[in-house]
């Protein structure tokens, strides 16, 4: 069986750890507590055929003091790139994150993840989505509370990774 | 004629040029073509370089067969490249030597080791207490030599999981258990242990600094070893010999020597790594404890007896250690004997030392001790003790000499003597006496009256007699004390080498005895 090491990064509290338990144990948990250094977990998925295995290596959340470290980032073979669709200014930072990886991994294959979307009363994101998804980025909206989105985001990057952009 | 001009056409060609060509092309024809390939292939570096590149293997080969010129010619350019090559990224050279050069450290290092046990030997050889004396019995049981004892005892350990994992993802390879071990998910395990060799790097250690080796979790400890491509992660219940530490590392070599370019290749496919599978498993060592939690109950039972042997050597032992101390105690305390090294075992007890000449008889001691004298082997060095005692037993030795050396004479058949004659003899007495009070001890001295060969036997014994008993009294009368002097006839002497009548025959000899 083939595994592959995916990263989750993004600005703090924007819902990667609630995303991974989402997809690995489908729990939801409203609570939060912030990610020290890294949680790796992993799950196996049908991808292009293939049966693959996914560590995930959920990082720390960016801030002013902890920037991500690039030897978490090594060896790694995809990312999600998340932000909180209620906070714009996580997106600012996922486009600065994604450039910075660039220059760590060059290009693989990543998603944007615009978390939170059932928080549609405190939306912000379009605007500056907009701008993005002219970037050509790939995106999804996921919700790690409902489970929207989830499944389909690792799926896909899986997909990408193995090769097959489309699916 | 300049080369330029044969392989270009100016522009400003005459017509002339044009002719000469034509007529060279009719009065060479196809000789001309060939010349112009010819020029081709020396003058195009390219073309020169192809060919020279399909002889050089060749040509390089037979040179060298011719002597070592070429390697000399060689040698500079070729270090040179190798310190530029190096320069530019250490790595690739350090990635090469690596399954090299750690055997060639590890052989340094083990001797160097050897030397040490022997030294630990020697510490511990002197060493006492209860578990020394258990390691001891052990020691002599097993036939190992008792710091390999002191070692083992104190080292008990299991490796209960070895971990493969590649070094630039932290993805799990290999992964092999001990019967029994708990496992958790290892990939997970394995990825954690990657990051957290990350966060030591990263948080601690500058880049070149060296690599986390081991982490201490409870009664667990994870033993790392870093290759270039991939980690080997060893999870140790107890305490692991330092030794643990190079066998890791000589199994990660191997892996690296036999499975280099998978390393390099990993894509997340871990299935060629199924072939280091007996490597890993090889970890896997140090079950003592394991073999201890599942004995069955018979095993148990015999456990037990062995132990209550055990126990009961070791009481046995315990009072013959005693005994053997008290007599080493006894034997200390007597003057003149001086113990210099004392060992007892179930095999014998051995024992050496200094003894004064003078000193008791360190047997004597053992009468009476418990220990059986035929198990006892002693070695006494002699030696003068300084204790008062024997100083003046050893003038008492002398003076007894310079008695028994006297002696007095008489004329042919004749017991006179002049009383001048004896005043050195009492003298000596004199001081003989005093000698033996001052080391506490009674002599007495033995007068034998001697004769020479001539005359009647019955008169010769009588003469004898007689003048031991002339001498006798003119020393008591001399101030000798009468009650030491014991006089007897000694008969026809046997000394001196004259005839029958020597004169040295005729006299009274004395010896020194203890009083009864
Ligand atoms: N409503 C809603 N809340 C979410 C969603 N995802 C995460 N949260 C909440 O957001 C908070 C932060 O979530 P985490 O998953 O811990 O965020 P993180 O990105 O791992 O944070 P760091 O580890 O600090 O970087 C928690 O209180 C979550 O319950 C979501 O999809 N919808
Ligand atoms: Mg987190």
């Amino acid at each position: 069986m083939i595994h592959k090491k995916i990263c989750m990064v993004g600005a703090c509290g924007v819902g990667k750890t609630s995303l991974v338990r989402r997809f690995v144990e489908t729990i939801f948990d409203s609570r939060y507590q912030t990610t020290i250094g890294v949680k790796i977990d992993k799950k196996s998925i049908q991808a292009n055929g293939q049966d693959v295995t996914l560590v995930i290596w959920d990082l720390a959340g960016e801030d002013d003091l902890a920037q991500v470290r690039a030897s978490h980032l090594r060896g790694a073979s995809g990312y999600l790139l998340v932000a909180d669709g209620s906070r714009k200014s996580t997106l600012a930072a996922a486009l600065d994150l994604e450039r910075r990886i660039r220059g760590v991994l060059g290009p693989i294959p990543f998603i944007l993840l615009v978390n939170k979307s059932d928080l549609t009363d405190e939306w912000e994101a379009d605007e500056a989505l907009a701008g993005i998804v002219r970037l050509g980025w790939p995106n999804l909206r996921t919700s790690a509370k409902t489970g929207n989105g989830v499944e389909a985001a690792f799926q896909q990057l899986a997909c990408r990774m193995l090769g097959n952009p489309g699916d | 004629m300049s080369p330029a001009r044969w392989s270009r056409a100016d522009n400003g060609d005459t017509l002339q040029d044009e002719q000469l060509s034509r007529l060279r092309a009719l009065v060479m024809g196809p000789a001309l073509d060939e010349l112009n390939a010819l020029r081709n292939r020396l003058d195009d570096p390219t073309v020169r370089a192809g060919e020279t590149s399909q002889v050089i293997a060749e040509a390089i080969a037979l040179r060298s067969r011719r002597g070592g010129e070429l390697r000399q010619a060689l040698q500079s350019s070729i270090e040179e490249a190798l310190r530029i090559s190096v320069q530019r990224d250490p790595h690739m050279l350090a990635n090469l030597l690596f399954p090299v050069i750690g055997p060639a450290i590890r052989k340094a290092v083990a001797s160097s080791l050897t030397g040490m046990l022997d030294a630990l030997n020697k510490t511990l050889e002197q060493s006492v207490s209860v578990r020394a004396v258990q390691w001891r019995l052990e020691s002599w049981r097993t036939g190992k030599s008792f710091g390999e004892i002191v070692l083992l005892r104190s080292l008990l350990y299991r490796v209960e999981q070895v971990f493969l994992i590649h070094k630039e993802t932290g993805l799990l390879l290999g992964h092999e258990v001990a019967q029994s071990a708990v496992v958790r998910d290892a990939d997970l395990v394995s990825g954690m242990l990657a990051a957290i060799q990350d966060f030591v790097r990263d948080s601690f250690a500058p880049a070149e600094a060296k690599d986390l080796e081991s982490i201490q979790m409870g009664e667990f400890q994870v033993w790392v070893q870093h290759g270039p491509g991939a980690l080997l992660a060893c999870v140790v219940r107890g305490v692991p010999p330092h030794e643990l530490g190079s066998m890791i590392q000589d199994r990660l070599e191997r892996i690296h020597e036999q499975m280099g370019a998978a390393l390099e290749d990993f894509r997340g496919d871990a299935t060629p790594f199924d072939a280091a599978r007996p490597i890993l498993r090889s970890c896997l060592t140090g079950q003592l404890e394991h073999a201890r939690r599942r004995t069955p109950w018979v095993l148990s039972a015999a456990a037990i007896l062995l132990v209550l042997a055990a126990v009961t050597l070791g009481y046995i032992d315990f009072l013959g250690q005693r005994r053997w101390s008290a007599y080493l105690e006894r034997l200390s305390a007597e003057p003149g004997i001086a113990v210099t090294s004392a060992q007892c075992g179930i095999r014998g007890c051995t024992i050496t030392g200094l003894r004064d000449p003078l000193a008791a008889d360190p047997n004597r001691f053992l009468e009476g001790s418990g220990i059986a004298p035929e198990k006892v082997s002693a070695r006494w060095e002699p030696y003068i003790s300084p204790a008062p005692q024997f100083a003046a037993a050893r003038r008492l030795d002398a003076h007894k000499e310079a008695v028994e050396l006297q002696g007095v004479f008489f004329k042919t058949a004749s017991a006179q003597v002049a009383p001048e004659a004896l005043w050195p003899v009492a003298n000596e007495l004199h001081l003989l006496l005093e000698a033996a009070s001052a080391a506490g001890r009674q002599v007495n001295v033995e007068l034998s009256g001697w004769t020479d060969a001539s005359g009647l036997e019955a008169v010769n014994a009588k003469l004898g007699q007689e003048r031991a008993d002339r001498v006798a009294s003119e020393l008591a009368a001399l101030g000798i004390p009468a009650g030491r002097l014991v006089s007897r006839a000694g008969g026809v002497s046997k000394s001196g080498t004259g005839g029958p009548k020597d004169w040295s025959r005729r006299r009274v000899t004395f010896r020194v005895v203890p009083a009864p």
